[in-house]
């Protein structure tokens, strides 16, 4: 008998979420009435680093398995389209821009909400978002939209490799203590991406252009499921100092005789 | 019927996690201003002996499931079971820590019983009747206080941020043990693998002179490890991102994926002051700092604080170092 290997055709279906953070090394302030913060108006707008990570997850993917589309989705403002096309530069296909005016805090509940709402229009074999985003630090997005899909989902994916089948993935997660829990998920599914998968490419001009030349979905959020936010946020503040810091003043000069001072005061290093 | 905080203790390797007591002085704290009973719950393949240790450190009741499929944590697993159990028991907060155990499956634990969903809680307060909890934003350069707006919540609490108290329990509390067979369907854990041999370098040195992004480029590290050289039981450390560019070994990387470092001088380059980053440098006696944004969060940290370009800033320290030690 002939032996003859089985060949399967694996065209996955790809989501991606992604946020549009502004720069977090500039001024951040405090609004007057305590409830979201304010920034300088020429503050520049970048994407979340972590989700950078899925999008080269998600176009590595597509290289062995061609046939798979990528849509990258972001809910907020008009400006996030931005972030959109830029990413979608590093060889992902659509765009949705999940509209909506984002003054103020929004809960991942209702976020995750919207995104499940499209996604469950789209079937999506697998959708991937970033471990956290750098501004709100949540790390729940993900999650939450897994289980209102009821998906089942990986947190802090280090590594993943879609199987033969493209029935399942295997997906080592990162855990504390240089340990990697390592697990095989049924498709379709949610991973969350954690830095350091991989090398995320530049986005390369044909990318670019064909991003610019497409349009991008959009989606206004007022026409989504509405699911009611289960917190709020009461205030925001500036934080504590956890220690009791001084800061040096001074020419650069100044600081670092001062600094060999108070290290020498404190036996850190010896003066001879 | 009265409702609970219940507390998920987390453990690893047949052992509990330090986390799980700051969890329970938590709730402790918070029971203070609710009134509701706390205990625990513990899930594992054979959960008796850490659920009477549990039980005996802190005074508190524990409920175990003994679930054989448990060899290790199982998101599937422990949102089953959870979800079935406080579907049946009123609770007001479910207690998790904010670890990646913890960030696995609470977010799901909340869908599954439509509860709320705050993570990377580091304390909470009461205004006028109303809790909220304070959680960092923005890099730590912001704090903000959430507060739950419906009956049920699910909190992960941030290690770290909570001493554990004296219990001082005057009776060790009850522990109960349920068998539980359940299969997961979806995923199926394949075990754990270590992925970073650790060199013990950091973890002896007395110094640490740590590199963040702030560095730029990789050609500036060697300014960092001239730096070291000036100082006697050094080594050089960094943040996380630096270790993914892999300008700097795994085994280099400070933080909760990296290591938990208690050197005497913690010296931060160009770090902003990840919350995940700082956690592994709260047992550091001296901590300076050096960053251009004098807003960054690491300053909220430090001892001595200096708002400079390192790269102007170092040559000019170690020139002094030099000059100090001729
Ligand atoms: C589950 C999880 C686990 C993680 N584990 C870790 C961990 O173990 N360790 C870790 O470090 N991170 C960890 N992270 C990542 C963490 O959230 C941050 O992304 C990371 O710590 C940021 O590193 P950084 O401070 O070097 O970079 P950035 O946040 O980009 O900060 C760079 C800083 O450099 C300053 N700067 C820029 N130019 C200069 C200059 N010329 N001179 C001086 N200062 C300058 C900037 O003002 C800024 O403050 C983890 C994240 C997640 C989600
Ligand atoms: N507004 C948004 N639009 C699309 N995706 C988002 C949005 N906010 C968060 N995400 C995704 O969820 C991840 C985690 O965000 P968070 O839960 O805020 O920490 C991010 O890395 C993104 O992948």
């Amino acid at each position: 008998m002939e032996a003859y290997e089985l060949f399967y055709f694996i065209e996955m279906k790809i989501l991606v979420c992604i946020k549009q953070i502004f720069n977090l090394e500039t001024d951040i302030f405090v609004d007057s009435d305590s409830r979201w913060v304010k920034i300088r108006p020429q503050t520049e707008f970048t994407f979340n680093r972590f989700d950078e990570y899925a999008v080269e997850e998600a176009v590595r993917i597509k290289e062995k398995f061609p046939g798979t589309t990528i849509d990258i989705i972001s809910a907020g403002p008009e400006r996030v389209i931005t972030a959109i096309k830029r990413l979608q530069g590093m060889g992902a296909d659509h765009g949705i821009h999940i509209k909506c005016d984002m003054q103020g805090y929004l809960s991942p509940f209702e976020i995750a909400g919207w995104i499940a709402s499209v996604a469950e229009k789209n079937q999506y074999d697998l959708i991937l978002a970033g471990v956290m985003s750098e501004d709100e630090m949540q790390g729940q997005v993900g999650p939450t939209l897994a289980a209102i899909l009821n998906r089942p989902c990986a947190t802090a994916v280090i590594h993943q490799k879609i199987s033969s089948e493209g029935k399942s993935v295997y997906v080592e997660r990162e855990i504390e203590n240089g340990y990697r829990d390592t697990l095989e998920i049924r498709l379709p599914a949610v991973l969350t991406i954690q830095s350091g998968i991989n090398e995320p490419r530049y986005p390369t001009l044909t990318h670019m252009l064909r991003a610019k030349r497409e349009q991008i979905e959009v989606i206004d959020s007022e026409k989504l499921e509405r699911r009611d936010p289960r917190q709020i946020l009461m205030d925001i503040s500036y934080p504590q100092k956890v220690r009791p810091a001084i800061f040096l003043d001074g020419s650069a000069q100044e600081k670092a005789n001062r600094l060999i001072t108070i290290l020498n005061e404190r036996n850190i290093i010896s003066s001879s | 019927m009265a409702s609970s905080v219940y507390i998920i203790a987390e453990h690893f390797d047949g052992k509990t996690r330090p986390v799980t007591y700051e969890l329970a002085s938590f709730g402790i704290k918070l029971q203070k201003s609710l009134k509701d009973a706390v205990s625990f719950l513990v899930l594992g393949d054979d959960p008796e002996i850490i659920s009477r240790e549990i039980a005996e450190n802190t005074g508190l009741d524990v409920l175990a499931f003994s679930v054989p499929a448990l060899k290790s944590y199982h998101q599937e697993i422990y949102i089953r079971i959870l979800s079935n159990w406080l579907k049946e028991n009123p609770f007001s907060y479910v207690l998790t820590a904010h670890t990646t155990q913890g960030m696995d499956f609470a977010p799901g634990l909340s869908i599954a019983t439509n509860a709320g969903c705050i993570t990377g809680v580091e304390g909470f307060s009461e205004k006028e009747g109303r809790i909220s909890f304070q959680r960092s934003l923005f890099n730590g350069k912001i704090s903000s206080d959430i507060s739950p707006i419906t009956e049920r919540t699910i909190l992960s609490v941030l290690p770290g941020t909570h001493k554990p108290m004296d219990f001082n329990p005057r009776a060790p509390g009850k522990v109960e043990v349920r068998a539980i067979d359940f299969s997961p369907e979806l995923i199926r854990n394949k075990g754990l693998v270590r992925s970073r041999t650790g060199s013990q370098a950091l973890g002896e040195a007395e110094i640490i002179i740590s590199a963040g992004r702030g560095i730029g480029k990789q050609e500036n590290l060697p300014l960092i490890y001239q730096l070291a050289e000036r100082f006697s039981k050094s080594a050089v450390g960094g943040s996380r991102p630096l270790c993914d560019l892999g300008w700097l070994g795994y085994q280099q990387q400070v933080g909760v994926t990296g290591l938990s470092v208690s050197p005497r001088l913690y010296f931060a380059c160009g770090i902003s002051g990840a919350i995940q980053h700082l956690s592994g440098i709260r047992g550091a006696d001296f901590i300076v700092a050096v960053n251009t944004d004098p807003t960054a969060a690491i300053f909220n940290m430090a001892d001595v604080c200096i708002v400079e370009d390192v790269l102007s800033f170092i040559p000019v320290l170690i020139e002094a170092l030099d000059k100090a030690a001729r």
